[in-house]
């Protein structure tokens, strides 16, 4: 193959790759399902969520503050680890998310991305803090699970939220809240 | 992003986290961004935290090659030692055409942070070339 073909190749490779908008994360993507049983605690819960930024179509898929508030509550739901879920101002404890950073690559077949989010659960009554964790989750997806590049970088950030959120479930799970 | 609550004037000893895949120094670099501020702070590997430092800086840098290798994006964090917790974020990105030096961009997020941090609280360091 001469040296013309291969560059006819290549632009055909990086326009495929390149084809498509970002679309902003998908909050019924990011739910997270237990790994294992969740200790079910008796008081209400509201979230709030900081830290998250809108998705432009020039740019990469990012995590909106709403959408993440909105995965984490029906995450939270699904697993019964609060018994309900309300407003922030109203709730027995309140659950503070900040997204501290969202590392997505530039191009590649697989694509990893990192999050790291800050988790501060605080008893509304007198400010008590119960539970506080930083946690950092990756998660991969393959080049076969999407064609298009802009949706597997979606698909590897929804992934990376999804764990980050399973593994907050699990730890907040173990907590004995008074 | 600044946490709420957070007051960056109170910091004075920083101690900026060497990213084991950095081989450029940029650790270096933001750790003289800080003394230029006038502060404190120190530079080297993760496990080697100063007892008397107030906070931890740690940071991302992402280069891409145009002609030349340069730096793209710089994530950076300022952090609560005892519980890794951010205090403080900041993050710049510049395409090639108008590409900036390594120093340059660590003095624009360090500006960027510290000028939230003022913003929210009414006291930070500022300055620096």
């Amino acid at each position: 193959m001469n040296i013309r073909n291969t560059a006819i190749l290549l632009l055909a490779g990086l326009s495929l790759w390149f084809a498509g908008c970002a679309s902003p994360t998908q909050p019924s993507a990011m739910v997270a399902t237990p790994t294992g049983p969740v200790t079910r605690h008796a008081q209400s819960l509201g979230i709030a969520v900081a830290g998250g930024a809108a998705t432009s179509a020039a740019g990469a898929s990012k995590i909106s503050n709403e959408d993440f508030a909105e995965a984490l509550r029906q995450s939270i739901a699904q697993s019964g680890l609060f018994a309900t879920l309300t407003a922030p101002e109203q709730a027995d404890y309140r659950l503070d998310v900040q997204i501290v950073r969202l590392v997505q690559p530039l191009i590649g077949f697989s694509m990893t991305v990192t999050i790291e989010t800050d988790w501060t659960l605080t008893r509304r009554s007198d400010r008590q803090v119960a539970w506080q964790k930083a946690i950092t989750s990756v998660y991969t997806a393959r080049a076969g699970e999407a064609f298009a590049g802009v949706t597997r970088l979606r698909m590897a950030t929804e992934g990376a939220a999804r764990t980050n959120i399973q593994d907050a479930i699990s730890r907040m799970s173990a907590l004995v809240l008074p | 992003m600044v946490n709420p609550g957070t007051n960056l004037g109170a910091v004075k000893s920083f101690y900026v986290v060497h990213l084991p895949r950095d081989g450029r120094n940029v650790n270096q670099l933001i750790c003289d961004d800080l003394v230029r501020r006038g502060l404190k702070a120190t530079t080297g590997e993760t496990g080697s935290v100063p007892p008397d430092a107030d906070a931890v800086v740690t940071y991302q840098d992402k280069w891409v090659w145009d002609i030349t290798m340069y730096m793209l994006q710089l994530d950076l964090q300022i952090r609560a030692p005892k519980t890794d917790f951010a205090l403080a974020s900041g993050q710049v990105m510049h395409t090639s055409i108008i590409r900036r030096s390594p120093p340059e961009m660590v003095k624009e997020v360090l500006d960027q942070i510290f000028q939230k941090a003022s913003a929210a609280r009414g006291a930070a360091p500022m300055g620096g070339k």
